[in-house]
């Protein structure tokens, strides 16, 4: 009768387990999106916002959500370009500093407030004035902000800055009356926008719920409410697009992909990201190659450049990346305004690299370490870890040093570089290579504005000479034409590796339409029933 | 007894207090949390506001006392990533860990200890052989292992159960529990299952050893030569006996699980404690670290103490100086 | 039964005879469990040592890899290349080989840990016992602390703090696992002190803790045997806990346990062999490690059950 007791156990377990699995398939259609009528997304999200205060935070998650609550002066037109958005017209005047701007009449507010210059003169002086709010960086250029009626402002740049108005874009517009005098957490608690939606209710490390703002002064998206769940682990998410319970996913993960198509109820789309993924040389020490007391082998040219040919990069996009991504030969994505679909990649050699390396005088190779993040969104782990067999088969000794985000930073930053070898990302969507470049390739020497990305330190005065030129060039084919020339001296001094640019890539319903934005947000309003 | 009971309050008291230093000090190395909450754009001198901000500038000194200070009011500062108060997320966190180790131990009970008794009570028996084998390799396995081939054989393979996640939630006493939502309980089986299973294994041996240890004992034979029928002794009598050790072990092992479902809600993704430990490790999220420590601390040193104030009660034979 | 024939033999038999002759040789050869295991045992250590001259390739040698050979699934499987039996990983690294070179690392710690493990907790408790007073008390408080925290929680948080590496895990290994030693040899201590001839020896002027450890260390040896073979498989359970969470070994040296995290991200598009071998062999090394464990313990100690 043990073996009774214990059958009997059994058998219940087995009901029981039964029992679950019937219920829990039946119950999956519960928690699928609404269908009372009405048009709803469920899009599923990597990590949550940290505040609704638009100014709070440069970075992706934030910017997209307050593209939802709010609207900025200049808004994203295709491939980046732009078009109004508060801001109905602009123009530069004489001074070639003051920027006028025409404030688009009738708006209102979520509250039910007009719209109109105070607002924008708040909204931007409020940013100025708290070195605190990220989206300052933006605004490095702004002089002052003067209302000059109730619908006109001018902005006064430092110095002339042809695409100024481009900057505008990621600067959101807030009610004067409801935030003047509040905190940023009490404006995050409660956020009045003109956007095209309101917020419902935002449980942290959850979800966000929007609604349509019908009362919307520009075409409305078809989506009518919208939830953004927050599902931080990729395999999670893409369980929950194929039950049905998420309606889209990003970040899929490359090796995801081919699982995915397979499945008749999602649609998967790519297209190019702005995030170049690439290798910086520290050319700022003369000694030290990570570690020892050597000369440091990358100030020469000549070894930077056989590492370029080294590298095999399409081989690495092919398997590493699963073929979802493009070979990168410039910081600049395609859609710049300076991009040159010409020019030539040094191609892979590795003979080449190993006479090079030769010529320069280390014919047995050397040493190097590069710095990768183990936890980046492009593969970096493995992409280093390819580098390095490439790398070794022309004799270098690498050694790959992986590091969590924060440690990673730590050691490659530009004020105190740590670092002789290192791959990282960089992703910018001003859609102007000179901007690009001033981040990049402008020598950097701690002042704000200039060569922020530029971790290495390269330093070429001509180079700085060109962009102060293309900086103040208002004519976008002249200024191309500048861009270009720096882009191929970086080239010739391989003063960076550029990898790859990753495709986002999406999981979408089947029957619903999605069409990419160009600055990899994901928005609402690009979602068609 | 009443001076024994204070000389381990000390105890617990000084233990608390060389870990909390210990904590404090070495959780200033991990790292430089600045580069958690600022842009990789952001000019110098905005980092250094945010150090100011962060009390990072003082003296490590002053930052410990305010630090214990405050961990006495229950506050230990806002995460670096979620900006919200640590203790308020760490509590919100609990149930779902709470439910997962609850359901991992019904499961570990209801399948160890049948199993247990029976191959106990027929030990030479082939099946019986096949379960301690069985146990073994529940031991040999890391759960991090079991984990992966349950997802693979039963979401990847049989698409029985979702391979990661929560199910969704439902408010029950004021935290949200995924038990009793629909759907909820299919997310949870297999997490609790791994964490169960080595549990299962040594439990098994357990219940075994105390049955076959219990079934030889004369008030055994007596009974049946009174003729007691054999379940009436099994379960009456030596099974009884034999569970006083199985729950002072398991009582023990309380600790292991908590360990362990970081592990679990690693693999499962489980947005409980132990994910919520790892992934502040990962992003250098100090504040959380040290509250999970100081608090981990307090439980286990609390445990202790009161398992053993409760031997004393429990065995007089027990010394104790 | 063996025994009682002998009893009247010579006294200065050799060891390998008398062990041949014991009752402890008579259950070794008619145990199933304890012979499977010391065959596993010994195929795995012979693999870790001589694996390296027939693997078909050397993983850690980065200029071998070729990309090209990424992501191969077993050979058995469609799309198999029969150089590379158990598949390839992410960057073209042979599975076979790995889990070969990986043992090595695997088995490298969960040894030497608990050798240093045993050396650190016998000297401990011998000093523990042997001295009492302020100096016991406060080996013996800081074992009980030890003690009321489970084992991975304290090598997680240690590692945390202090990064990964082998030398750091064959430390912390080295802290927690010391403590049952501890215990078990200073209760031996506490009992041979008592004993007359530790006394009479006394008398005579040898020196005092040299004693105690001839008298204890025979005695705890059995005790010792077992608690250290079931540790070594503990030991490599818990490295390979650490390395999967991330906090054990470095990259660039990967133990078993780190092999099966590289494996797990790609677990769930169906790339299972990266993860699944690895996982496997781990199983196989610890379970023969416990069958003989189990074994052994049950001969010298039925007590410890």
């Amino acid at each position: 009768m043990k073996k009774r007791t214990i059958a009997l156990i059994l058998s219940v377990a087995l009901c029981l387990s039964v029992a679950l699995t019937g219920c829990g398939a039946g119950d999956s259609q519960q928690s699928n999106p609404a269908d009372d009528g009405k048009k709803s997304l469920t899009i599923a999200v990597l990590n949550d916002v940290v505040s609704l205060d638009p100014a709070v935070k440069d970075s992706s998650a934030e910017m997209q959500m307050a593209s939802h609550l709010y609207d900025p002066l200049v808004d994203y037109d295709t491939d980046l370009g732009k078009k109004p958005g508060l801001a109905e017209s602009w123009t530069v005047l004489d001074d070639g500093v003051t920027w006028e701007f025409k404030l688009r009449q009738g708006v209102k507010f979520s509250n039910g407030n007009d719209f109109n210059a105070d607002d924008v003169v708040f909204s931007f002086e409020r940013i100025l004035n708290d070195p605190t709010l990220e989206m300052g960086v933006y605004l490095m250029r702004l002089q002052e902000i003067k209302k000059v009626d109730d619908y006109t402002v001018q902005l006064v740049t430092k110095i002339p800055y042809p695409v100024f108005a481009g900057s505008l874009i990621h600067i959101m517009m807030l009610d004067k009356e409801t935030c003047e005098g509040l905190t940023s957490e009490e404006i995050a608690a409660n956020p009045v926008g003109t956007g095209r939606y309101r917020l419902v209710e935002h449980v942290k490390e959850s979800y966000i719920k929007l609604v349509r703002n019908d009362e919307y002064w520009g075409e409305l998206p078809e989506a009518e409410t919208v939830e953004f769940r927050v599902i931080a682990n990729a395999a999670t998410r893409t369980t929950a697009l194929i039950n049905g319970e998420v309606d889209f996913i990003s970040n899929i993960p490359v090796m995801d992909v081919e699982r995915l198509k397979n499945d008749p109820n999602v649609q998967v789309v790519t297209n190019p990201s702005l995030s170049c993924s690439y290798m910086g040389f520290d050319l700022l020490n003369e000694h030290g190659s990570a570690g020892t007391d050597d000369p440091n082998p990358l100030l020469n040219v000549k070894v930077r450049q056989a590492i370029y040919h080294a590298i095999d990069i399409q081989t690495i996009v092919d398997t590493v990346m699963n073929g979802y991504a493009t070979v990168a030969n410039s910081y600049m994505p395609s859609i710049c305004v300076g991009y040159n679909a010409d020019v030539e990649r040094p191609a892979y050699d590795p003979e080449l690299a190993k006479q090079l390396l030769t010529e320069a005088g280390y014919p047995n190779g050397f040493y190097l370490r590069i710095d990768a993040r183990s936890d980046s969104d492009m593969n970096a782990d493995q992409v280093s870890q390819a580098i390095a067999s490439y790398l070794e088969k022309v004799g270098i000794k690498t050694e790959v040093n992986l590091l969590p985000r924060a440690s990673f930073y730590e050691k490659v930053s530009a004020e105190n570089l740590q670092s002789s070898f290192f791959m990282a990302g960089w992703g910018d969507s001003s859609g102007e290579g000179m901007v690009i470049f001033n981040d990049m390739l402008y020598t950097y020497d701690g002042k704000p504005g200039m060569g922020e990305g530029n971790k290495g330190h390269y330093s070429n005065a001509e180079v700085d000479a060109l962009l102060d030129q293309a900086s103040v060039e208002p004519d976008q084919a002249k200024r191309a034409a500048l861009v270009e020339q720096v882009d191929q001296i970086a080239r010739d001094e391989a003063a960076y590796i550029p990898l790859f640019f990753k495709d986002n890539i999406f999981g979408v319903r089947a029957g619903i339409h999605y069409t990419p934005s160009a600055d990899d947000h994901i928005l609402a309003w690009d979602f068609t029933f | 007894m009443f001076k024994y009971f204070l000389k381990r309050l000390a105890q617990m008291v000084v233990t608390l207090f060389i870990v909390s230093i210990l904590v404090f000090v070495l959780a200033n190395f991990i790292g430089d949390p600045v580069n958690m909450l600022v842009s990789p754009k952001a000019p110098p001198e905005v980092r250094e506001q945010v150090r100011e901000e962060l009390g990072l500038n003082r003296p490590i000194l002053e930052q410990y006392v305010s630090f214990v200070s405050n961990a006495f009011k229950g506050d230990f500062g806002k995460s670096y990533i979620y900006k919200v108060d640590v203790l308020s997320l760490i509590a919100q966190r609990v149930p779902a860990t709470l439910e997962l180790v609850f359901v991992s131990v019904v499961l570990a009970l209801v399948i160890s200890i049948p199993l247990g008794v029976y191959a106990g009570a027929f030990p030479k028996r082939k099946s019986s052989t096949l379960v301690m084998g069985g146990s073994i390799l529940g031991i040999s396995l890391p759960s991090f292992f079991i984990g992966i081939m349950l997802i693979y054989i039963f979401s990847l393979k049989l698409h029985w159960f979702p391979s990661s996640g929560r199910g969704a939630t439902t408010s029950f006493l004021g935290m949200n529990f995924s038990l009793f939502a629909p759907g909820g309980l299919k997310y949870i089986i297999l997490p609790a299952l791994t964490l169960s299973v080595t549990n299962i294994a040594s439990l098994v041996r357990l219940t075994r050893a105390g049955v076959m240890e219990n079934m030889r004992q004369d008030y055994i034979k007596f009974a049946r030569a009174k003729g007691v029928s054999t379940r009436k002794v099994l379960f009456g009598h030596a099974l009884k006996n034999a569970l006083i050790p199985v729950i002072t072990v398991f009582g023990m092992e309380i600790g292991s699980l908590i360990a362990f479902t970081t592990v679990t809600e690693t693999i499962y993704s489980w947005p409980g404690l132990g994910k919520l430990l790892i992934d502040s490790i990962n992003s250098v999220d100090r504040p959380i670290i040290v509250a999970y420590l100081i608090l981990t601390t307090v439980l286990f040193v609390f445990i202790n103490f009161v398992v053993d104030l409760l031997y004393t009660v429990i065995d007089p034979r027990i010394e104790f100086r | 039964m063996g025994e009682m024939k002998k009893m009247g033999a010579a006294p200065n038999k050799s060891l390998f005879r008398r062990l041949a002759e014991s009752e402890f040789f008579h259950n070794y050869k008619r145990s199933p469990s304890a012979i499977i295991g010391t065959v596993i045992v010994v195929l795995v250590l012979f693999i870790a040592l001589f694996g390296p001259l027939f693997a078909p390739q050397n993983p850690y040698d980065v200029a071998s890899l070729s990309l090209t050979d990424s992501y191969k699934p077993p050979a058995w499987e469609a799309g198999g290349d029969a150089r590379f039996i158990f598949g390839t990983d992410s960057q073209g690294r042979d599975i076979f080989s790995s889990l070969i070179y990986g043992s090595r690392i695997s088995l490298f710690i969960g040894v030497v840990g608990t050798l240093l493990a045993c050396a650190v907790g016998i000297t401990l408790g011998l000093i523990s016992g042997y001295f009492g007073g302020r100096v016991d008390a406060i080996i013996m408080r800081l074992a009980d602390i030890l003690l009321s925290f489970p084992d991975i929680l304290v090598a997680l948080f240690i590692m945390t703090m202090f990064g990964r590496g082998v030398s750091k895990l064959l430390v912390v290994f080295t802290i927690i696992g010391c403590v049952t030693y501890i215990r078990t040899v200073r209760a031996e201590v506490l009992t041979v002190k008592q004993m007359e001839y530790v006394d009479a020896a006394r008398v005579i002027g040898i020196p005092n803790i040299l004693i105690i450890a001839k008298h204890v260390l025979p005695n705890v040896m059995t005790t010792v045997i077992v608690l250290s073979t079931m540790k070594v498989g503990g030991l490599i359970l818990a490295e390979a806990t650490l390395s999967f969470l991330g906090v054990g070994v470095p990259v660039t040296e990967p133990s078993l346990g780190m092999l099966v995290k590289n494996g797990f991200d790609v677990l769930f598009s169906g790339y299972w062999w990266i993860a699944v071998m690895p996982g496997l062999y781990i199983m196989l090394i610890v379970f023969g490690i416990n069958l003989l464990g189990d074994f052994l313990r049950d001969e010298f100690n039925p007590k410890l059950k």
